[in-house]
């Protein structure tokens, strides 16, 4: 049993090629809550399930020429959000759901069955918890307005709200804890810091006796940087592997990096360096072969 | 002193020779078209470093390999510039010696069968030669080190290999006694069959050391047989022993019910002293996962709480007999003193006997004593008759115990008596 748990960051191409040489069986999705946000009106976001089921569901290309919803809801500050029908859609399941207290796996399940996803989507929390950025000034802030680079230096607290409440899905921590293996595919310190804060889902990777492993971004994006530094560590790829190295067994990285792998050396960590070639279709199927033997 | 060859595809030849020259390592290197052969010698301690080293940047599981060989002799070995926690062998050759024997498979049955058959006779003829030659055969050795090793290095494989390998090799071993004494018609409990069935703190002594001494051994690369034996002369006994107990209890033999029971209480006390020892002595030495840090802590965790768990049960199993310990030294001093103030009364007071012999037996539960004193005389006197009650009167008001004195006089010839000054 693999577990993949994502966030939706990056490199779709390889995430889609992973799973398709995967069993169905043997593997289990868990977008990770590390970025919905709640809207000022009560709608809950979660942005990495949106990107997922978007990626993942065949029969999405019909439905994605509709402007009907987004046409329907102009007059409501919704439309302000810069979402396609689809996103919408999944948003307003979302909200009622949760708001109904109804089960998020039953939501999960009807839609993947809908969509014609045939992987196995689980929700990690239920309900979910969402993430409060808030700034120097006192101002609330999503990740979404991190594309400019001052809201991302006026960061003063990153925090998840309605963690009293949320619990993580029993479903999903048996998966979980009976899992081979968990690869958190390039998360970010954002998601890691998830990882890290919420104590139910650390306890539960702390005792985790399989393996995971961390496949790392690439490089780091300037936002993600200014945010570990912000999170107390180096704003590099090795202030991100320190601040996930007692969370984790193993780093894929890019072998390439041979300054990472060196200054990597004291780190008590399995490191996996293989060949970051993302830009043909060789060089992804030779990553994605490497990343089959490491996770088997 | 160890021989170390890393073969690795030629694209990752840089990394690897980073690694060993961060080690500040001397090695050689031979290049064909795709491969790259890479050789150093180094000491036996220093290989869990290098090898750390190596498969942490993924030899030997995301590409190439590696093979650690014991080498007769080197002009020149390389000395990594970290320096070893301990001097003992890799975690990797600890494993490799001990997972074979840990395994529960045809051969292990059928090792553990002979070894329990010659323990039987060995008991149930009192013949020490052919006990120790079922010791040599050394069944639960890798078994028992495994599930130490399997806990400190948090292989849940090893560990469950491990424990079902000892539970059934020591049921095989029951059961075996068991059937192996029926077919033994007229036999009788032998003193070698009492000891076993009478557990005392030196078997507990002796499990202890035997744990540490086995556990010193895997380490340190000694042939693992040699100390196998001291493992099994604490398991294979009182396993072999319940089973012959079992077969006294069918034919009615009055001490089977004792036989079974202390025997049973030893087995556990050597199982729980053994383990627990190994595993205290693993954890002193280093021996972790290589892995990570989070590994490392999950081991550490379910090593305390194991360790916790295993002297817990070690000391209510171990309790009974530590208090039988100190009873039974307890009564030794009593009755000692009692045999002083008796021989001083009858030296005191009756000078011209003396005494042949004395035994006193003290029933703490009853509170009796009884005193078997035979006396040594010239002629019987009527006032001799007396003797017994005295010497009740003084143990019995000194020691506040009822006293129970079986007395006998004993004549002695005159040519004795000149020979003893009598």
């Amino acid at each position: 049993m693999i577990t993949v748990l994502y966030d939706g960051k990056d490199s779709d191409r390889i995430f889609s090629k992973l799973i398709k040489r995967l069993s169905k069986n043997e593997l289990t999705i868990i977008p990770l809550p590390s970025y919905d946000y709640e809207t000022d009106n009560g709608l809950h976001v979660s942005p990495t399930l949106n990107h997922l089921i978007k990626m993942m569901g065949s029969r999405i290309n019909r439905m994605l020429g509709s402007y009907k919803i987004t046409y329907t809801f102009r007059e409501f500050d919704f439309s302000t959000l810069d979402m396609n029908d689809l996103e919408l859609v999944l948003t307003f399941l979302n909200t009622i759901w949760i708001s109904k207290g109804k089960p998020l796996t039953e939501l999960y399940e009807k839609i993947t069955r809908s969509l014609g996803i045939t992987y196995k989507l689980m929700p990690l929390y239920d309900p979910p918890p969402h993430l409060v950025i808030k700034t120097e000034s006192g101002e609330t802030i999503t990740y979404d307005m991190f594309s400019e680079i001052e809201n991302v230096e006026s960061v003063k607290e990153i925090s998840y709200s309605n963690l009293d409440k949320a619990k993580i899905v029993m479903e999903t921590k048996m998966i979980l804890e009976n899992s081979k293996v968990i690869l958190l595919f390039q998360i970010s310190p954002i998601s890691l810091h998830f990882l890290k804060s919420v104590g139910s889902l650390k306890k539960t990777l702390e005792n985790f006796k399989g393996t995971i492993i961390y496949f790392l971004p690439q490089k780091l994006i300037d936002v993600d940087s200014i945010l570990l530094q912000k999170l107390g560590y180096e704003g590099t790829l090795e202030g991100l592997v320190k601040m996930a190295h007692e969370q984790i067994d193993a780093i894929i990285l890019d072998d390439q990096n041979q300054k990472l792998i060196s200054d990597l050396s004291e780190v008590k960590l399995t490191l996996y360096p293989t060949h970051y070639e993302f830009n043909s279709k060789n060089g992804i199927n030779k990553f994605v072969n490497d990343l089959l033997k490491i996770l088997k | 002193m160890r021989g170390v060859h890393i073969i690795i595809p030629v694209d990752k030849e840089q990394m690897i020779i980073k690694a060993l020259e961060n080690l500040n390592l001397k090695y050689e290197k031979m290049t064909c078209s795709e491969t790259t052969l890479i050789m150093l010698s180094i000491s036996d301690e220093h290989v869990e470093t290098v090898v750390d080293a190596i498969r942490k940047i993924g030899v030997g599981t995301l590409y190439g390999s590696y093979q650690v060989y014991t080498l007769e002799f080197a002009a020149e070995t390389t000395a990594p510039e970290v320096k070893p926690k301990t001097r003992r062998i890799s975690r990797e050759e600890i494993l490799s010696d001990i997972w074979p024997q840990a395994e529960f498979n045809k051969n292990y049955i059928i090792a553990t069968i002979l070894a329990s058959i010659l323990a039987t006779l060995g008991l149930l003829t009192d013949n020490i030669i052919i006990t120790i030659a079922s010791m040599i055969i050394a069944p639960f050795f890798g078994p028992i080190i495994g599930v130490s090793l399997g806990i400190v290095l948090n292989i849940r494989e090893l560990r469950s290999e491990s424990f079902k390998s000892e539970v059934v090799g020591l049921i095989t071993s029951v059961l075996t006694g068991f059937f192996f004494s029926l077919m033994l018609p007229y036999s009788t409990p032998t003193s070698r069959i009492l000891a076993v069935s009478y557990p005392t703190y030196i078997d507990i002594m002796f499990a202890i050391t035997a744990g540490l001494a086995a556990s010193i051994s895997v380490i340190s690369a000694t042939p693992l047989s040699l100390v196998g034996v001291a493992i099994a002369a604490s398991l294979v006994p009182p396993a072999v022993n319940i089973g012959i107990g079992m077969t006294f209890a069918l034919r009615g033999e009055p001490l089977a019910l004792s036989m079974i029971l202390g025997s049973a209480q030893l087995l556990t006390i050597n199982v729980l002293a053994i383990n627990t020892m190994s595993l205290v002595f693993f954890w002193i030495v280093g021996i972790k996962p290589a892995e990570s840090i989070r590994k490392e802590i999950m081991a550490r965790k379910m090593a305390m709480r194991r360790l916790l768990g295993l002297t817990l049960v070690f000391m209510i199993v171990a309790a009974p007999i530590l208090v039988n310990t100190i009873n039974y030294y307890h009564e030794k001093s009593l009755e000692s003193q009692m045999k002083n103030d008796i021989r001083k009364f009858i030296k005191t007071y009756y000078q011209d006997i003396v005494i042949i012999n004395l035994d006193i037996a003290h029933d703490r539960i009853k509170n009796i004593t009884y005193v078997y004193l035979d006396l040594g005389v010239r002629v019987i006197s009527d006032d001799y008759r007396v003797i017994a009650d005295e010497i009740a009167q003084i143990i019995s008001m000194k020691y506040k115990t009822n006293v129970i004195v079986f007395m006998k006089l004993i004549i002695i010839s005159r040519e004795v008596s000149a020979l003893t000054g009598f």
